[in-house]
């Protein structure tokens, strides 16, 4: 069953189909909106970053302050009088980076750990996996905000926090994966083939435990934008006046409740995109756990 | 080039203990294909595991006895040399085809991974279209006859028939000097197994490897092997050439066997079977197969008999000698 296989499976029924549509269009317009931004700061031409929305996510105009949702603003207006839904459009690229590279770097360090683990067993798996331990052990919140009160308010480090946190559990899935692969087998046939430790666990676990991995790492790109979103919401994420979903949540309260779209709007799209993520991986539990 | 002596593996879990080979002894030379026949329980699987180092321990454990494979006791290796000893040294072929291949690579990539092995360690630089060509080679060898197309596909697109053909041509890709194939034709019906024991002489005899072949048939084991053993309860009932066994079997056990394989040709009324079913408990100090035996005796409780030469083959019975095992 190739990729147009399992994308057909999960149109066929509505809340994967939604899923679907919904992360399609999260990520389809981060990258294009990501782009731009992108190749604006490297020539110095900033309003690039803008060419695709309403108006210039950044100036204030005082006169259209606190509007509340209708035509003209969707989304209704921040006490600046800027456009809250053309100020979450610009904010949308960061998330989608921040939840696919801490998702990303979660399963590069987590299979690292977690399939020697697994596979190799004995001191290698204690070693690896107490590590793990030690890390899960940590409240990630609090480990997240210590390193960027340490090191800084920059996306990089907001980035390295999370993938700090990040890849314990997907150490430990990757670990219950190599158990079961392990057994296997055509383990058994590869290792009779003359096939070194680190070559089975390359080119024959990982292949192995990407069914798993996938459907679960999907519903985590929902999870880590919400907890990027709550470090934002701390005042943690990237400095102001650029905009972020959960920083504007946490800027409207101040209006709360008479102005009640500047904070509800951002944590409305947050927790869209966070269902649709959970939506998608579901979906796809059951596709490729279903077909083979 | 294989030799087998004193093997004694035990499985312990839970508290208990089996004893799944006792006192196992065998050899095997350059272009010989030896059986290993046995019912359920018998070891024989145990043995071939054991031959291929894949036994997991816990819960197996090698109590005694040596595997020596050209000079050097596999048992006692290091995970890094017996390593090298695989691929081009012993090779596998399973029970199960459906589950000996990666699903998620094509029949070509697996066998491709196989001839890499090989040629890094003939420090032979590895040449991905050339390799393809001996695949296709290899396929069209163990007669799987669209061989481009079936190169092409995953496992669960072909048939466990093909699937044990593509283990096979892993094997000759592999080229080794030894090949352990664990009832590779069980799962498949009659014609594709008669098919498959056919490649599989012709195969022996073309490369020279020496085979140790595990089944339960007594049938197939006539058709393909030049010497056999009959496994009881982890021991070594009878060995010797397969003509004499098959033909003029001195062990009970055997003698049972071959009654109870029903005859192609005529009505011989009701099958004769060996009563009872194998229980290993309480047989450490008597024959084994004695509480099943229609002939045994109170010597046979005596203490376990010795392995006895009979007619140009070795049978552990009292009734060619009272030897036993000191």
């Amino acid at each position: 069953m190739g990729v147009f296989g399992v994308i057909r499976q999960l149109a066929s029924r509505p809340a994967p189909l939604l899923g679907l549509l919904i992360v399609t269009a999260f990520y389809g317009w981060s990258l294009v909106e990501g782009l731009l931004q992108l190749v604006g700061s490297l020539t110095h031409n900033t309003p690039l970053g803008w060419v695709l929305l309403q108006s210039n996510p950044f100036t204030p105009s005082t006169s259209n302050s606190l509007l509340p949702p209708s035509f003209s603003h969707l989304m209704g207006t921040d006490d600046l009088g800027r456009d809250i839904w053309t100020r979450v459009l610009y904010a949308a690229p960061t998330d989608a980076l921040v939840s696919a590279v801490v998702v990303g770097g979660g399963i590069l360090v987590g299979s690292l750990i977690g399939i020697p683990a697994g596979y190799i067993g004995g001191a290698v798996e204690e070693v690896n996996m107490r590590f793990t331990d030690l890390f899960l052990a940590f409240p990630a919140l609090i480990l997240a905000v210590a390193i960027e009160a340490t090191f800084g308010r920059q996306l990089v480090f907001a980035i390295l926090a999370l993938i700090i946190v990040w890849w314990p559990s997907y150490a430990r899935l990757f670990r219950a994966e190599a158990l079961r692969i392990k057994n296997l087998r055509f383990i058994d046939a590869a290792l009779l083939s003359g096939l070194p430790d680190r070559s089975i666990m390359a080119k024959h676990m990982i292949p192995s435990s990407l069914n798993t991995m996938v459907s679960y790492a999907t519903i985590d790109l929902g999870n880590s934008i919400l907890v990027y979103s709550i470090l934002c919401f701390l005042g943690l994420g990237i400095p102001a006046p650029a905009p972020e979903w959960g920083s504007m949540t946490s800027l409207g309260l101040y209006y709360f409740p008479q102005w009640w779209w500047y904070s509800l709007m951002p944590g409305f799209v947050i927790t869209v995109v966070v269902i649709g993520a959970a939506l998608l991986g579901d979906g796809l539990r059951d596709v490729l756990s279903g077909g083979a | 080039m294989l030799r087998v002596e004193g093997l004694t593996v035990d499985y312990r879990a839970g508290g208990g203990t089996v004893h799944a080979l006792r006192d196992v002894s065998l050899s095997i030379n350059e272009g010989e294909i030896v059986g290993i026949v046995g019912e359920s329980g018998s070891g024989k699987s145990t043995l071939a595991l054991a031959v291929s180092r894949l036994l997991r321990s816990p819960p197996a454990i090698q109590r005694e006895g040596s595997i020596a494979f050209r000079g050097s006791d596999i048992s006692q290796m290091k995970p890094s040399q017996i390593d090298r000893v695989r691929g081009t040294g012993i090779f596998m072929v399973f029970q199960d085809p459906f589950l000996s291949l990666n699903p998620l690579m094509k029949v070509k990539d697996q066998i491709a991974e196989v001839i890499a092995v090989r040629m890094k360690r003939s420090s032979t630089p590895f040449d991905r279209s050339s390799a393809e060509g001996e695949v296709v080679a290899h396929l069209k060898t163990v007669r799987i006859g669209d061989a481009e197309d079936i190169a092409e596909r995953y496992p669960h697109q072909i048939s466990g028939g093909q699937i044990q053909r593509v283990m096979l041509a892993m094997a000759l890709a592999a080229r080794p000097q030894l090949l352990v194939a664990d009832e590779p034709t069980t799962a498949l019906d009659v014609t594709t197994q008669a098919q498959i024991l056919a490649v599989f002489k012709e195969i022996v005899e073309k490369t020279k490897m020496g085979v140790l072949y595990v089944t339960h048939d007594l049938a197939v084991a006539g058709v393909i092997c030049d010497r056999m053993a009959v496994l009881y309860g982890g021991m070594v009932q009878e060995a010797g050439p397969t003509d004499k066994i098959l033909f003029d079997p001195k062990h009970p056990y055997t003698e049972g066997l071959m009654n109870s394989i029903p005859s192609k040709t005529k009505n011989e009324g009701p099958l004769t079977a060996i009563k009872g079913s194998f229980n290993p408990e309480g047989l450490e100090k008597i024959c084994s197969f004695a509480p099943r035996c229609p002939m045994a005796r109170e010597e046979c409780r005596r203490g376990v008999p010795a392995q006895t030469p009979v007619d140009g083959r070795t049978v552990r019975c009292i009734n060619y000698g009272e030897n036993y095992e000191s």
